[in-house]
């Protein structure tokens, strides 16, 4: 008898402890320090005060009045969407050139997905060389059509859309691989269908293949767009947010803040002011499209 | 047939030319790294350098230790998914076959994750490691990526997919949950396995930010960090030479097996619709 | 059993990767010093030669050298590694860092270790211009390394070719706009091929022009910068004009682009740090000179660079730290570093030294940060508390005004960054 109820509480117990080490890694390095976030940004904690003392509500006020944190948004913003919707256009309409079965085609897959095996790091170090004017690449190759002396990375109105491309030449491949992938659960059937009817290709494309991929492609999106805007790899190492804070994405402005002005009371502001945002999105993207993705998988 | 024809050269038309652009940068790169310094300094431009030299290479070597570098990016990523395994198939398995209060909920948490990387919670996670003590450790790299929703995700997935039948067997002979993990889930899921493999390795090998942050010193600095040192500099320019020749060290191993698995690695990212 | 292995496998990984710190071996202090140079440059492994023989030649200490990036990166670092309790003994950090450090009560006062060596006796070794930044509160904080001040380089083939004295270089700011006028050269279809001069977007360069325009560019105690003057105007007037006007120069310059700008010749002229001066001779094939940086109403330049901090951490440590700035600040290896480095001697005796003297003659490029150092006013590089988000204001200031072809803003611009700079300072004033 004590055996049975024995092994019968185990059993209860049981699933929780599989859950376990995932679940404890997954709160003390993801829940925990969300909390914490916001549990300082309630501090002042910097060099003028290197023990903590207790602020309120200040440090959200002071952010929120800052020129500069609109700034970064903005930029944020931009440079994400920006990035997104270019590489998803592009890898969709090169995805749909590649499903045409052309010869060598494992070869342009190659050559437009390789960029994603490389680090962000290493990507932003030849673009970096690339963008020098007069002397680097690209002025040499466009000096051919008589295009010189672009400012690339100086000036506050091109930085942020060099930065741009170099995330659109990057990511490209990827979206491409994964419409190809869309495209191909798409049933032969119903664009034959289509063709039989007398629709040309662009109609096919618009009426038929799209509408398929639109969900998919919206989840991914989303997904992306979230990631994108957590970017920081090519900022650090190419402009550090020069010229005059025009390529100062979030992320970097939270190194800035709390790695390099030790201002831990506005960085972990920031973060949670992140995080809550994150948070928010996450809840509105499951309760729409989530909840299918959920139970499809 | 007619259009078909027709459509195959508007791909190429479009794919010929795109796919050379995307490669002019590695062309770069490759064109650079066998130049002497004062042959990139200068306003003239040839794509072929006047000599191959391995100069570049040597040097990029002997002034910072890449080799150490290897080793440490290395461990940091097999110690990396090795935990994963280990800890996404046990909550699969969970998730997929054990019934639970709360079940729902639960993975609802995990998959927050998805949207929440380490990237935007470094300052609190820096606190976390530096009161364990654990900064400037290749551990501390690898802590903040050991639960990985994605991950759970696929494994979740993949155990669904698999029939209840094959666990009899090993239910038969007395086996519990670990037995019928490892006997029956993992290799039946290989490929989903393989895929995640090869989705974490080179997410966590071509990583940046918080290694960054999070190392100090030689012992656990990794090949990206490594890199991007190289031209920080206080009173000079980057020396490009030296910087691209250290590039290609960096950038080679993933890249070449990327070039001969080719097939292996887009299917695993075809499938993810997710990175990391 | 295969299981097992595995798991075995792991905790080995797990076990190796923790890493646990050097151990002290016997009796020897171990030091980690955190230092900013080019790492690619020979300036790293001049200095990394230079802790080698240092621990070579005794067994009481030995130090590790860490190669931390630039001054930026080397103080976030130090900085960070300081308030996550574990900072490195000793450290080669941007001087006006100095406030910051002591905010946070990472540093120690040097006194005690000087009056050992025989107080001002010995300080009097080290040139004045340097100590200035060190001293604060009655007490010196830190030693002189690797210092420097900005100078004028300049293509004396561009000259020839211009029809100037490549041994007269310009030497007043309308000299300045002239000669650089004479030196920018554009191709047919109006594209600049080579500017007449570029002065780098960091605050480093725009104060010398400040002073030497008559302002004031913060206090004594370091609590107050003054931004929105009319000798800011001034200077960023003229900025402007040579840019947009005269178009001779460029609105936005890079720091560490335009060293090799002037090495490859897209630039006739070029403000920089003597520092510079070993990258541009390894990779320039122009005939070029140095010179002092062109005056206005006065001639006053600032001093700049590096220098040895001590770390709070206990007193055998300490005083290890110390043994090794006593080492390499001997005039012989200031000499050999500044032969290595194109910084200036911080010890007089140095100047003296054959080698130094053997090397200026060979380069006499390298004197001239010394000669300005001596001949002209030197002014303490701006310092204050909260350096760094100062100092990246101000750069932000810069690239504002001048990357924008419309002067009017500069009112506007000034007085916000007034305002910023004292809300940042806001606690000390």
């Amino acid at each position: 008898m004590a055996g049975t109820l024995r092994s019968r509480r185990y059993e209860k117990v049981k699933p929780y402890l599989y859950l376990l080490p995932a679940f404890f890694f997954l709160f003390v390095f993801t829940y925990y320090p969300i909390f914490r976030a916001v549990y300082i940004s309630f501090f002042n904690w910097s060099t003028d005060y290197p023990v903590k003392v207790f602020n309120g509500i200040k440090n959200y006020l002071d952010v929120l009045e800052n020129k500069v944190f609109w700034q970064v948004i903005r930029n944020t913003i931009v440079y994400s969407f920006s990035t997104i919707f270019l590489s998803m256009f592009l890898g969709l309409f090169l995805a749909v050139q590649v499903n045409k079965n052309v010869r060598g085609g494992g070869v342009f897959k190659v050559a437009l997905f390789y960029p994603m095996m490389i680090p962000g790091a290493a990507a932003a170090l030849i673009w970096l060389w690339m963008y020098v004017p007069t002397y680097g690449v690209l002025d040499h190759l466009l000096a051919g059509i008589g295009l010189r002396g672009l400012p690339w990375l100086n000036s506050t109105k091109t930085a942020l859309w060099c930065i741009v491309a170099v995330g659109v030449w990057k990511h490209v491949g990827y979206y491409m691989i994964l419409f190809l992938a869309g495209l191909n659960n798409i049933p032969g059937e119903l664009d034959d269908a289509a063709r039989v009817e007398g629709a040309g290709s662009w109609t096919r494309f618009w009426r038929v293949t799209f509408p398929l991929l639109s969900s998919y492609t919206f989840f991914i999106f989303i997904i992306n767009i979230v990631d994108s805007l957590q970017s920081i790899d090519l900022v650090y190492i190419m402009t550090r947010g020069k010229p005059d804070n025009s390529t100062n994405l979030i992320v970097y402005y939270i190194y800035q803040q709390a790695f390099r002005y030790w201002n831990m009371g506005v960085g972990s502001t920031l973060t949670s002011m992140l995080t809550v945002f994150l948070l928010i999105c996450v809840v509105v993207i499951f309760s729409t499209i989530g909840r299918r993705v959920y139970y499809e998988a | 047939m007619g259009s078909g024809t027709r459509h195959n050269i508007l791909a190429y038309v479009v794919l010929a030319p795109v796919s050379i652009l995307m490669v002019v940068p590695l062309l770069l790169l490759i064109s650079t790294a066998f130049k002497t310094l004062p042959e990139v300094m200068s306003i003239e431009f040839h794509w072929l350098p006047e000599t191959f030299r391995l100069d570049n290479f040597r040097k990029a070597m002997a002034v910072a230790p890449f080799g150490r570098y290897y080793i440490n990016t290395i461990i940091v990523v097999v110690m990396i998914l090795s935990v994963q395994i280990i800890t996404i198939s046990l909550a699969a398995y969970a998730f997929a076959r054990l019934k639970f209060r709360g079940r729902d909920i639960i993975f609802i948490f995990f998959l927050v994750q998805l949207l929440i990387p380490p990237q935007s919670i470094v300052v609190p996670n820096y606190h976390t490691i530096s009161s364990l003590r654990l900064l400037n450790t290749k551990l501390a790299i690898g802590l903040v990526y050991f639960a990985s929703a994605y991950g759970v995700f696929l494994m979740r997935q993949a155990f669904k997919a698999i029939p209840k039948e094959m666990e009899d067997s090993v239910r038969i002979d007395g086996g519990g949950g670990f037995t019928t993990i490892i006997h029956v889930f993992l290799p039946l899921a290989k490929p989903s396995l393989i895929a995640f493999a090869m989705v974490s390795i080179s997410y966590h090998w071509n990583e940046f930010f918080w290694p960054l942050i999070v190392t100090d010193t030689k012992r656990a600095r990794l090949l990206t960090v490594g890199l991007a040192l190289l031209t920080q500099a206080t009173e000079s320019s980057p020396e490009w030479s030296l910087t691209m020749a250290a590039t290609i060290i960096v950038i080679a191993p993933l890249l070449l097996s990327f070039i001969i698995f080719q097939k292996k690695f887009i299917q695993s990212f075809m499938h993810s619709g997710l990175k990391g | 059993m295969k299981k097992f292995l595995i798991l075995l496998m792991l905790l080995a990984v797990l076990t190796y990767s923790w890493g646990g710190a050097k151990k002290e071996e016997g009796g020897t202090v171990y030091l980690r010093m955190y230092y900013p140079v080019g790492v690619a440059g020979s300036l790293a492994q001049l200095m990394d030669g230079l802790v080698e023989e240092f621990n070579d030649s005794q067994d009481e200490v030995y130090v590790e050298s860490i190669f931390a990036g630039g001054y930026m990166e080397a103080m976030d670092k130090a900085q960070t590694a300081f308030l996550a309790g574990n900072p490195p003994e000793i450290a080669v950090l941007d001087a006006p860092n100095l406030l910051t450090l002591m905010d946070i009560g990472a540093i120690i006062p040097l006194d005690d270790f000087i009056a050992e060596e025989g107080g001002d006796a010995f300080i009097g070794n080290f040139l004045e211009g340097f100590m200035k930044i060190a001293r604060f509160d009655g007490k010196i904080w830190s030693i002189p390394w690797q210092r420097s001040t900005p100078i004028m380089y300049y293509n004396k083939d561009f000259y020839r070719e211009a029809g100037l004295d490549p041994e007269k270089p310009a030497s007043t700011w309308d000299e300045l706009a002239e000669y650089a006028k004479k030196l920018t050269k554009t191709d047919a279809s109006g594209n600049v091929e080579r500017w007449g001069v570029l002065i780098p977007n960091d605050y480093w360069l725009t104060m010398p022009l400040l002073l030497q325009a008559g302002g004031v560019a913060d206090n004594e105690p370091g609590t107050y910068i003054a931004i929105d003057t009319e000798e800011m105007r001034d200077v960023y007037r003229f900025l402007h004009k040579m840019a947009y006007e005269m178009k001779v120069t460029t609105g936005v310059t890079p720091w560490s682009q335009s060293v090799s700008d002037f090495a490859t010749g897209k630039t006739a002229m070029l403000y920089h740090s003597t520092g510079a001066l070993t990258y541009i001779r390894n990779s320039t094939k122009y005939d070029f000179g140095t010179a002092f940086l062109p005056k206005y109403k006065r001639q006053v330049v600032i001093e700049g660079g590096g220098n040895f901090f001590i770390f709070k951490t206990d007193e055998r440590h300490q005083a290890a730290a110390w043994k090794m700035i006593k080492w390499m600040t001997q005039p012989e290896n200031t000499a050999k570093w500044s032969v290595g480095s194109g910084y200036i001697p911080v010890r007089k005796e140095a100047i003296d030294l054959p080698e130094y003297k053997a090397f200026t003659e060979k380069w006499p490029q390298a004197l001239v940060a010394y000669n300005q150092l001596i001949e002209s006013d030197v002014e303490r590089n701006m310092m204050t508390h909260r350096m760094q988000e100062v100092y990246d204001m101000l750069n932000v200031l810069d690239e504002k005004i001048r990357g924008s072809a419309d002067l009017s803003i500069m009112d506007q611009a000034l007085k916000e960054a007034q305002a910023e700079a004292d809300k940042i300072l806001a606690k000390w004033q």
